[in-house]
């Protein structure tokens, strides 16, 4: 290209960098263009990663039978969803865990009203460790002891080798391996979810490793002889072992889709939940109702179920409500 | 030092050659061993990238079919067993947010390097704006999406709200994350690369073509666009091709301002506008950190995550390959400019 | 670059041609853009400075409490949403409440003493009659100052104005009794974690902390006011504390404060304080109605010593630095001390340059001094090639490849660090007995190449060592073995990890300039000491590396700066664990990754978010510093060499 300018270089040189600039204005401008009529077409859903893998299914679906509609999916933490919801940068907030009173008072602060809750149905966490760890049962205490640096659950000594875990025998290989505990980061909603419940609202000890997903977690579990970490149930797969709940009293609580309905008694089992910026008693935005009606219908609640959640219609609760619509 | 006034004993004189060979090739074995790590990295995303396109799974039959299989399913067709999505996507956004960059960074840039080149005297401004612009090359990416999120989205992109789309407010069209801040934000991040590339090429230029310009009649503008731009060209297009290879890599800032896991409508229509500025888009870098952090795939992650880092890297290298092409043909020209 | 400031302005003037003027007009408008383009880039540059300094400013500041008038107090949470849920009996006003998914616990101080009553849900409907709680056993009279149950219900503290508390368990007769100091009122954190104790003219902060399975309440500290306390509220959040004392002022003071962060003045002296919400504190006077106050909650909202001074947390057992700005529940105490994240951020940059530094730097004296220049056009760009990888690539690569199978590869890797050095000097060594040797200079600059087997099987044979001396010495577990000798443990992210992917990704960065350096260096220089008889590694240590010294400098400030700032390697290798020990072998959390990680969530403008642009403000000025005097070497480098030539 240079060589010819060479040559022609009154032509090449003398329009170019005019003609570039024009481009670059012109794309600057379109900037302006009002396109809001593409935007209110747009299905904004931020928050839970943990729903977000059922989320693009569902959505993907439904952009089959409306292809008029955008979608745009952000999962990085429930605790995104009521920060977006109240800016408006999202239609639908996806949470893990119920809205605290802090995020509720901030949204009611910045639009005057309280938020729309969906129940759309159970997940739980479960504590899981690598295939060939002796231990099959883990109470409050142990996971307090070995998560917490606060221990509000046991009140006892901080627990650094398997050694010291109630139900190693004192012969196994494990005795003198050091408990590396994993968990999620802080914009999940299950790293508050499982300091409130499993840690009795204690704090993380600073050594515990914070992942950015599940995913990551059964994979450093599934590797690491000594690991000890929480996922939700969806994402455990044969690579760990599921371990069950112990409480006082009471037989050890396998956590599986079978028990579905002894979730009600489980400490780590939760709602997970769609938000919406309009207030309860109002009907949200078209949109919004067709992707609440899509979600109900069978198809969306089996994808709902592949993804490793007991649908609200299954459990002992009221189904999933329209929403207003 | 001892060497040089000639009063070494011979045995001191051959402990001194012993040494220094040593030395020497201790440091050869450490250029060895870089291009060995750089190879062998490479050489690990092709092999596990390889193996995954390979595998039974997705697709059955011979090599090539289950290569071009389970390629083709990574790039069009999300996979609901695996829990990722189509790749496709990815690749328009990354590339897309590109070319908008570029279309901002390279006449930004193009016009600093003209004036710290040409129009500046050394003053204590020009002296700033050039201390500002060297540090800028050093300052830590997430800082930039910090600024991106913090001035472009919140403040620019919520004043443009407040005059042009009220009506739909409190829900933000330009103030929240979105492709124009994702350029913009990358466009200041590689502001330096190429400021400093066409400085540079323009600096090389002998002072005898502009005091032939001049002589000719011409002003300071004609002599910069027929004379010394066309001269400096190629390291200008360096400096560009540079900073698309250093964005092209970048994820940290744009998880701020705006890349996110999902958004199928691509950024860009046949219709007008064309390009929706405002809309999230999906990127290749966020694609693997999604994979490798979110994505329920098993055993099956190491091999996604490299099938895609080929693809980032292979974009990027193309790029770096043609820059140090372009440098060496600069070279070229500059030396046969400068035997005339 | 010379300019010629004569040129233009006359030209114009001197032909006054239509044409001319256009072309005049042209030049100038051209003059003007550039000059605008300049501009804004400097105005970008201070802007971006600007604006993380502005947003982290207030944090630092005291806040300015804005009186509202009565039609711009916000809407609150309590408006909307009823305070006491319907299953808590009405008839009482001193009660206490406390429920999880399935259970709900109250508590009441009644005409007859105290009573409770529980909930245990059945199925989907919650029972009407509630059972009876166990209830300590008190003697009668006994003034109840506060109550408390624990979130989990499984504990009721019982707080008397003597200053006895008893503790008793929900869960089964387990009892326990305390004694703290004497008191006219007292009050709850919302989070339920510490108790304020109002005595007279001072106020007794305890921490309810967890010993020997049971809670107790430990005095932490005792603050003296030296003016009679009237009144005393916790925000909701539990952040600030408002004072009413018998002077016309109110007092805020911030969780962890010595002293009031602002004080209000009133026209008389309030008798009854609370918070609206968050930001909005009211008073009543006994004869002035109702007043509102907004304070903004990020301002003033964190002391510096809460970033940077150990801090005695609630629940904790000692002080410490701790990062942990969040919790489900409100009423959390958020730790915001930035010395994890600075420990984090340096040790592994220092790490990361440690290990990036040798290799590095040996191939740029390697390559811009004693390399034939055919072959460094070729090498060159070849190290170079690590640049081309995306560290979302390096970092996501090694957290699923190498990560894993770290521990059992540590001492492999140690095996080939150690093998790769001594082999080449031992292989050295060996061609420099041989007689040949000294007749022939030509294989140096083709080195490399010839190296290249050799170091194969030298790092073969490193990774077998390792796994010979593993098995061995350290009983076919090193990590084991370092946690049975030393008690330390390691983990499977951490930071020698981290240091291995960030010292391949800085490599690029430190070679490059590292090279630049030392083959800007003219040849001549070094050619007239060898032909005075030095040898080629004097020439190099005595005449080149004097003058290239600066440069390197530079590169190794640039790297390190470098290695500061990576977000993505050390958000998917590093655990992120906000340890301040510098311990090698466990997590660490950097300030970028950090700000990768909590900005998205954080709500704008609030404590969190100025905390994270305090941080990032911090980042930026480390950087900062690493790359001025990266500038500052290089500039002498620049001096050196125009000396020369």
């Amino acid at each position: 290209m240079a060589d010819r300018c060479q040559h022609k270089a009154t032509e090449c040189w003398e329009q170019t960098p005019w003609k570039l600039l024009g481009y670059w204005l012109c794309l600057c401008l379109w900037a302006w263009i009002p396109t809001v009529e593409a935007k209110q077409n747009t299905l904004i859903i931020t928050g839970s990663d943990t729903l977000g893998g059922v989320v693009t299914a569902w959505t993907r679906a439904f952009q089959a039978s409306n292809p008029d509609v955008a979608v745009e999916i952000q999962a990085a933490g429930s605790a995104a969803a009521p920060t977006a919801l109240a800016e408006g940068t999202a239609n639908i907030g996806m949470m893990s865990r119920a809205m605290s009173d802090g995020e509720l008072a901030r949204f009611v602060a910045r639009r005057g009203h309280l938020p729309t809750a969906i129940a759309l149905g159970r997940d739980a966490l479960v504590i899981i460790v690598a295939k060939d760890n002796p231990l099959s049962a883990i109470d409050r205490s142990t996971v307090d002891r070995i998560w917490s640096s606060t221990r509000y659950c046991s009140g006892g000594a901080a627990i650094d080798n398997w050694g010291q875990v109630p139900g190693v025998a004192s012969a196994d290989r494990l005795t003198r391996v050091p408990v590396e505990p994993v968990g999620r980061t802080s914009i999940s909603g299950s790293y508050g979810f499982f300091k409130e419940r499993a840690l009795c609202d204690g704090d993380l000890a600073p050594h515990v490793a914070q992942l950015q997903g599940f995913a990551a977690i059964v994979d450093l579990v599934a590797s690491n002889p000594g690991a000890i970490g929480y996922a939700g149930l969806g994402f455990v797969d044969d690579r760990v072992k599921a371990l069950a709940w112990l409480q006082p009293s009471q037989p050890p609580m396998a956590v599986s889709y079978a028990t579905a309905d002894a979730w009600e008694r489980y400490p780590l089992a939760r709602t997970v939940m769609f938000y919406l910026a309009t207030p309860p008693d109002v009907a949200p935005g078209p949109l919004e109702c067709r992707f609440l009606a899509f979600i109900q219908e069978p198809q969306a609640q089996q994808t709902l179920r592949d993804h490793g959640f007991i649908p609200m219609a299954n459990t002992n609760n009221s189904g999933v409500t329209t929403g207003g619509c | 030092m001892i060497m040089a006034t000639g009063q070494s004993l011979p045995g001191q004189r051959r402990w001194q050659r012993v040494l220094g060979t040593l030395m020497i090739w201790l440091t050869a074995a450490m250029v060895t061993l870089s291009v060995l790590t750089a190879g062998a990295f490479l050489g690990l995303l092709l092999w596990f990238a390889g193996s995954w396109l390979t595998a039974e799974g997705m697709a059955s039959g011979g090599v090539l079919v289950r290569f071009w299989g389970n390629l083709q399913q990574l790039l069009f067709q999300p996979s609901a067993s695996l829990g990722i999505e189509a790749m496709l996507p990815a690749i328009i956004g990354t590339v897309i947010m590109i070319i908008l960059m570029t279309v901002i960074v390279a006449p930004l840039g193009v016009l600093v390097a003209v004036y710290l080149s040409e129009y500046a005297k050394n003053t204590w401004y020009t002296e700033l704006l050039r201390i500002a612009i060297q540090n800028l090359a050093g300052v830590p990416s997430v800082i930039f999406g910090v600024f991106g999120l913090g001035f472009f989205v919140y403040a620019v992109g919520g004043e443009i709200d407040g005059w042009f789309y009220a009506e739909t407010l409190p829900r933000p069209t330009f103030g929240t994350p979105g492709l124009l801040w994702a350029s913009l934000t990358l466009a200041l991040l590689t502001l330096p690369v190429v400021i400093v590339a066409s400085e540079e090429g323009l600096a090389r230029l002998p002072t005898s073509m502009r005091e032939g310009s001049y002589a000719l009649g011409a002003t300071r503008f004609e002599t910069i666009i027929r004379v010394l731009l066309p001269a400096a060209g190629s390291s200008v297009l360096t400096g560009v091709i540079l900073a698309i290879a250093r964005a092209a890599g970048e994820v940290a800032p744009l998880m701020l301002v705006g890349v996110v896991k999902y958004a199928p409508t691509l950024p860009v229509s046949l219709q007008a506008p064309f390009i929706a500025f405002e809309q999230k888009f999906m990127h290749l870098g966020f694609f693997i950190y999604d994979v490798a952090a979110h994505a329920n795939v098993g055993e099956g992650r190491l091999g996604l995550i490299c099938a895609a880092a080929v693809l980032l890297v292979g974009l990027v290298m193309l790029l770096n390959l043609t820059a140090v092409l372009l440098r060496k043909r600069l070279r070229d020209r500059y030396q046969a400019l400068s035997e005339e | 670059m010379a300019s010629f400031p004569w040129q233009t302005p006359t030209i114009a003037v001197l032909l006054p041609v239509a044409a001319d003027r256009r072309r005049h007009r042209i030049d100038v408008a051209a003059t003007l853009s550039v000059r605008v383009a300049s501009f804004l880039v400097m105005a970008a540059i201070v802007g971006m400075l600007l604006q993380l300094v502005l947003s982290a400013l207030p944090l630092l500041q005291s806040p300015q409490p804005q009186s509202l008038s009565a039609t711009s107090i916000p809407i609150a949470l309590s408006d909307l949403k009823p305070a006491r849920p319907d299953w808590v009996p009405r008839q009482f006003d001193r009660v206490t409440w406390e429920s999880t998914e399935h259970e709900r616990v109250w508590v009441a101080v009644g005409s007859d003493g105290l009573t409770g009553g529980r909930l245990l849900r059945r199925d989907v409907n919650w029972p009407t009659q509630s059972e009876a709680l166990p209830i300590p056993v008190m003697p009668s009279g006994t003034r109840i100052s506060a109550l408390h149950i624990s979130g989990t219900l499984d504990w009721l503290i019982v707080l008397a104005d003597t200053g006895d508390y008893w503790v008793q368990s929900l869960r089964n007769d387990d009892h326990e009794k305390g004694t703290v100091p004497t008191h006219v009122g007292a009050v709850w954190s919302p989070g339920g974690r510490s108790l304020i104790l109002q005595q007279d003219v001072s106020f007794h902060v305890l921490h309810k902390v967890m010993a020997h399975g049971y809670p107790v309440l430990r005095p932490m500290t005792a603050i003296d006011v030296s003016n009679r306390i009237l009144g005393l509220a916790i925000s909701p959040d539990g952040d600030r504390m408002v004072l009413a004392t018998d002077q016309p002022a109110l007092q805020v003071w911030l969780r962890n404060g010595r002293k009031p962060s602002v004080s209000i003045p009133l026209a008389t002296q309030a008798i009854q304080v609370g918070w609206l919400d968050d930001d909005t504190i009211y008073a009543t006077g006994t004869d002035t109605p109702r007043r509102y106050w907004y304070v903004d909650p990020s301002a003033g909202g964190v002391s510096t010593r809460d970033l940077f001074a150990r801090q005695w947390y609630e629940g904790y057992l000692e002080s410490t630095w701790t990062w942990q700005p969040k919790a489900a529940k409100e009423g959390y105490q958020a730790k915001y001390s930035l010395i994890p994240l600075l420990m984090g951020t340096l040790i592994s940059a220092f790490l990361a340059t440690l290990m990036a530094l040798p290799v590095a730097i040996g191939a740029a004296i390697f390559t811009g001094f004693f390399m034939s220049p055919k072959l460094r056009s070729r090498i060159k760009p070849a190290i170079e090639l690590i640049a081309a990888f995306p560290t979302v690539v390096i970092g996501a690569v090694l957290a699923v490849w190498l990560a894993p199978r770290f521990d059992t590869l540590l001492l492999e890797i140690l095996g080939a660090i150690v093998m790769v050095p001594t082999g080449v000097l031992l292989l050295s060594l060996l061609w420099q007995l041989h007689p040949v040797a000294h007749r022939t200079k030509r294989y140096l600059s083709q080195l490399p190449l010839l190296l290249l087997l050799a170091l194969l099987c030298l790092v073969t044979l490193g990774v077998a060592l390792g796994q010979q001396v593993e098995s061995a010495v350290f009983d076919g577990s090193f990590a084991r073995w370092l946690y049975l000798e030393y008690g330390i443990p390691v983990r499977q992210r951490n930071a020698v990890l981290v240091a291995v992917a960030l010292g391949f990704a800085i490599i690029p960065t430190l070679f490059s300039l590292a090279e630049d350096a030392i083959n800007a260096v003219p040849r001549s220089v070094a050619a007239g000491s060898l032909a005075l008889g030095a040898t080629h590694w004097q020439s190099f240590r005595d005449i080149v590396l004097p003058m290239a010294f600066p440069g390197i400098v530079a590169a190794i400030m640039l790297g390190f700066g470098r290695a500061c700032g990576e977000t993505m390697i050390l958000l998917l290798l590093s655990g992120n664990a906000p340890l301040s020990e510098g311990a090698l072998f466990e997590g660490v959390r950097s300030i970028a990754a950090t700000l990768a990680m909590e900005l998205p969530e954080a709500s704008v403008a609030s404590a969190h978010y100025r905390v994270l642009f305090l941080a990032a403000l911090l980042l930026f000025a480390i950087t900062f510093v690493f790359n001025t005097a990266a500038q500052l070497f290089k500039r002498r480098l620049r001096a050196l060499e125009a000396s020369v030539l």
